[in-house]
C-alpha cells in the first residue's frame, strides 16, 4: 500500500476481448523503476516478446506518468508511452508533457496498459473509475485538434483530456505520432501502434488527489527545486521568453546545426533566417505544461509566405527537421508545416529527416520527377515540405507511399547505394544536433535503447558547455564512452521515470539531480530511496532495455552512424575538420561497454545483471546462449 | 601580436557592437581573460558586468569555447590564445 505519490494501480484495458481490469501496482516496480519510462520498460520487457509484430495485436501500448506528476511538485506534468516501435523495432518511448498526464493520475492510475486490437474504431473514456470503451466510427478520419474538439462533446465535459492520432497514425505511418492538447508523443511511430489497434483516442477526466506521504519534507523539497529554478542563470527569463528555439543560435555557432541533409553542416549560418530573432518575431505568447512556472512552449503566428494564419509551437528541433536539414530558410513555413505535422499526427522530426533524404536523392538523380508525384523535391523548396507532409499522412500512392515509413524503409525500398545517405540510427532518424562536432551527444544517439534520441542522454555538457561531472572537449573521443553512460542514466533515473521535465535538470539542478529526485519521490511517496537508489534505476532501466532490445535482434552493429558521419569531414564552420571514423566509434564503444559492464559485444554481463537485481534479463540472455 | 576571432550570440551580440563576429589583437601569450577584457574595455561596464561576478570569475551560465573546447576544460580564463583562434562566447543557453 502506498502512501502517496502513487496512486496504486494498473488499468489494463484489452480492445479485442473489450475487457477492463484494475490490478495492482507493485511496489517492488515502483521501487525499482520510479514510474514513466521506468514502468514502460518494465512492462515492455515482461509482457511483449522482442519479436512481436509492432503493428500486431500482441504489441501493447504502455503510458504511464510518473510518482510526482499531479502533485504541487514543478513541471512533472509529464507521461512516457512505451511500445514496441515499429519505425525502429526495439523499445519504442516517448514522453509527452502538457495536461494529459496529470489526469490519468487524477483518475487514479499511475499505469494505463492497452492491449489487443479492435475490429472497429474506438476510443477509450476514463472517467475516475469508470471505464467504456465507446464507438469512434464517426471520428476516425479526422485530425487531432477536430478529434480533441469533438470527443470533447460527445463526452459532455470540455475539461476532458485527449490524447489521440491523427489520419497518419489511422494510415499507419511508422512516424505517425500520438498528439494530446498541441503536445506531442511524437517519435518512433507511437501513432501507428494506437492506428494499428484502432484506437483513435484516449480521453480521460479524474477527480482525485495525489496523496502526499510526508507532507513538510515534501513542501522542502519542493521549495529547494523551487528556489533552485530561480537561481538558475537560464530559466527566467531567458528560457521562458525564448524557449528552445534559442539553440539554433547555439548549435549554428558551434558549426553543429545539420543542413541539407548533412551534406553541408556549418557551411551556411540558419541562425540569420530562422534563428531566435526570427522566430521570436512571430511570437504571440507562451504555454504552460501543468504546474510549471516555466512555460517554455512559444506559440508562434506565420506572417507571410502564403503561410498566414499558420499558428503552431515549432521547438528546436523542429527548426532542424522542417529547416535547415530541408535547406529552408522561412520560418512561416517552419511554423505552418509544423502546424500541418500536429494536425495530422506526425512526428516533426522524422518526417523533415525523411524528406530531407528524398530531396538528396532527388539532386542526385537517384529519385526522379515521376517518381515524386512532379514535386520539385529541391532543397529549400519548403512548398514541396507542405506538399510531402500531406503525401506521408494519407499514405498516398508514389512519394507517399515511399517516405511514410520513414528513412530505413525508403532505403530499402530503392535499394542500391540509397541507404547512404539516410540519416538514421536503428531507423529513428537523427536530431538537430551534427554528431561529429559533440561526440558524447553522438554517443549516445549510437547506443540510445530508442534509436539517435537526444534526449536518453543529452550531453549538456558539449552542447551548453555545463562542467558537470566536469568539463569536457566536444570533439575529444577519449572518456566519451563513460561520460555517455552518465547522461543516460541520469536522464532515465531524473526525468524519464520520476517524471520530471529533462529541461530542469540541466538548467537548475545538474549537479544535484539524483538527490533532488530522491528528496521529491521519496518525501511524496513513502518509499526512502537514497540518491544511489536513484542512479542505480537509470542503469537498471537501460540495462533491461538493451536486453529488450538484443531480444529484438539487435546487436553492437548497429550502435553506429550513418554512412556519411563516418566518412565526410565538416568542412566549414565552428565544427570544421570534425568526423567521427570508424576507428574513433569503436574506441567510444569500446569505453562506453566497458563502463557499463557489458560484453565488447554489447552484452550486459551477468554481474552487472545481477548486481541490478535482473534475474529476468540474466534467463533471457541466458536461454539464447549470450550469456 | 596575435589576431584572435570573437564570436558570440543573442543578448551579448546586443553588447558587443551588434556584432555577431569580430576580430582582435592582442599581445602574444595573451590569455582568454585578457581577450574578454580587452572586449569589456571596448565595449564598457555593461558587458562586464555581464560576463564578469565581482570575483573575477565568469558569471554563471556564461560558456566560453577555444576552436570548440569550453575553457574549463582547458586552464579556464588563463588558457593561452595563438594567432588564428577562434574563441566563442554564450550567454546562459539551454533548452533542446
Ligand atoms: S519547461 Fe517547458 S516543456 Fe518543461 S514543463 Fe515547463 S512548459 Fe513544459
Amino acid at each position: 500500500m502506498f502512501q502517496g505519490g502513487y496512486m496504486g494501480k494498473v488499468l489494463r484495458v484489452n480492445l479485442t476481448t473489450k475487457t477492463v481490469l484494475v490490478e495492482d501496482l507493485p511496489e517492488k516496480i515502483a521501487r525499482d523503476y520510479i514510474g514513466g519510462a521506468g514502468f514502460g520498460v518494465k512492462y515492455l520487457f515482461d509482457e511483449v516478446p522482442g519479436d512481436v509484430d509492432p503493428l500486431g495485436a500482441d504489441n501493447k501500448l504502455i503510458f504511464a506518468p510518473g510518482p510526482l506528476s499531479g502533485t504541487a511538485a514543478p513541471c512533472a506534468s509529464r507521461i512516457a508511452v512505451t511500445t514496441k516501435s515499429p519505425l525502429t523495432g526495439a523499445v519504442g518511448m516517448s514522453l509527452s508533457g502538457g495536461y494529459f498526464p496529470v489526469e490519468l493520475k487524477f483518475a487514479g492510475y499511475d499505469v494505463l496498459i492497452i492491449e489487443g486490437q479492435s475490429e472497429t474504431p474506438v476510443y477509450l473514456h476514463i472517467r475516475d473509475d469508470k471505464v467504456s470503451i465507446k464507438n469512434a466510427e464517426k471520428i476516425w478520419g479526422m485530425d487531432t485538434q477536430i478529434t480533441q474538439t469533438i470527443i470533447k462533446q460527445d463526452v459532455g465535459d470540455q475539461n476532458t483530456r485527449i490524447a489521440c492520432i491523427g489520419q497518419a497514425g489511422e494510415n499507419l505511418s511508422k512516424m505517425a505520432a500520438i498528439i494530446n492538447e498541441r503536445r506531442a508523443f511524437g517519435r518512433k511511430g507511437v501513432g501507428a501502434v494506437m492506428g494499428s489497434k484502432n484506437l483513435k483516442a484516449i480521453a480521460i477526466r479524474g477527480t482525485k488527489e495525489v496523496p502526499i506521504a510526508n507532507p513538510e519534507a515534501f513542501s522542502a523539497a519542493r521549495k529547494f527545486m523551487l528556489d533552485a529554478m530561480k537561481q538558475s542563470p537560464v530559466l527566467y527569463p531567458e528560457f521562458s521568453k525564448l524557449g528552445t528555439p534559442m539553440v539554433v543560435d547555439v548549435t549554428s555557432a558551434m558549426g553543429m546545426f545539420p543542413s541539407e541533409n548533412y551534406r553541408n553542416t556549418g557551411e551556411k549560418d540558419y541562425s540569420e533566417t530562422i534563428g531566435v530573432e526570427a522566430s521570436l518575431s512571430r511570437n504571440k505568447g507562451n504555454e504552460h505544461c501543468y504546474g510549471c512556472p516555466v512555460g517554455c512552449t512559444q506559440l508562434k503566428l506565420a506572417k507571410g509566405q502564403g503561410y498566414e494564419g499558420g499558428m503552431s509551437d515549432p521547438e528546436y528541433e523542429t527548426y532542424y527537421s522542417l529547416g535547415s536539414v530541408v535547406g529552408v530558410e522561412s520560418v512561416d513555413s517552419i511554423i505552418y508545416n509544423d502546424m500541418l505535422c500536429d494536425k495530422y499526427g506526425l512526428d516533426t522530426m522524422s518526417v523533415g529527416v525523411t524528406i530531407a533524404f528524398a530531396m538528396e536523392l532527388f539532386e542526385r538523380g537517384m529519385l526522379s520527377a515521376a517518381d515524386t508525384n512532379g514535386i520539385d523535391l529541391r532543397f529549400g523548396n519548403h512548398q514541396a515540405v507542405t506538399q510531402l507532409i500531406e503525401e506521408i499522412a494519407f499514405r498516398r500512392a508514389g512519394i507517399g507511399e515511399l517516405l511514410c515509413d520513414g528513412s530505413r524503409i525508403m532505403a530499402e525500398k530503392i535499394g542500391g547505394d540509397a541507404g547512404d545517405f539516410a540519416m538514421h540510427i536503428k531507423g529513428l532518424e537523427l536530431p538537430a544536433y551534427d554528431p561529429r562536432g559533440a561526440k558524447a551527444h553522438g554517443l549516445n544517439f549510437a547506443t540510445s535503447y530508442t534509436g539517435a534520441d537526444h534526449n536518453r542522454g543529452y550531453a549538456f555538457q558539449e552542447v551548453f558547455g555545463i562542467p558537470v561531472p566536469k568539463a569536457y572537449d566536444r570533439f575529444a573521443v577519449a572518456g566519451k564512452g563513460w561520460l555517455t553512460k552518465w547522461n543516460q542514466d541520469i536522464r532515465c533515473a531524473t526525468t524519464d521515470c520520476p517524471t520530471m521535465c529533462g529541461f530542469l535538470m540541466d538548467m537548475a539542478v545538474p549537479a544535484i539531480a539524483e538527490q533532488n529526485t530522491a528528496d521529491l519521490v521519496s518525501s511524496a511517496s513513502g518509499l526512502a530511496l537514497t540518491k544511489e537508489d536513484v542512479g542505480k534505476v537509470g542503469e537498471r532501466v537501460n540495462n533491461l532495455a538493451r536486453v529488450y532490445n538484443i531480444s529484438a535482434g539487435f546487436t553492437r552493429a548497429d550502435d553506429t552512424f550513418p554512412k556519411r558521419i563516418i566518412d565526410e569531414t565538416i568542412k566549414e564552420g565552428g565544427s570544421s575538420g570534425q568526423r567521427i571514423s570508424q576507428e574513433d566509434l569503436d574506441l567510444m564503444l569500446n569505453e562506453y561497454y566497458e563502463a557499463r559492464n557489458w560484453a565488447q559485444d554489447g552484452v550486459p554481463s551477468q554481474q552487472k545483471l545481477a548486481e541490478l537485481d535482473l534475474p529476468e534479463a540474466a534467463a533471457l540472455l541466458e536461454a539464447r546462449g549470450l550469456l | 601580436m596575435i589576431t584572435v576571432e570573437i564570436t558570440t550570440i543573442m543578448d551579448l551580440k546586443a553588447l558587443m557592437g551588434e556584432k555577431k563576429d569580430q576580430t582582435i589583437v592582442l599581445p602574444e601569450g595573451a590569455a582568454v581573460g585578457d581577450a574578454l577584457n580587452q572586449l569589456c574595455n571596448t565595449y564598457g561596464p555593461v558587458l562586464n558586468k555581464r560576463l564578469f561576478a565581482n570575483s573575477g570569475a565568469l558569471n554563471p551560465g556564461i560558456a566560453v569555447f577555444v576552436n570548440g573546447c569550453v575553457i574549463d576544460a582547458l586552464a579556464g580564463l588563463e588558457s593561452s590564445l595563438k594567432n588564428g583562434d577562434r574563441v566563442l562566447i554564450f550567454p546562459p543557453v539551454g533548452g533542446g
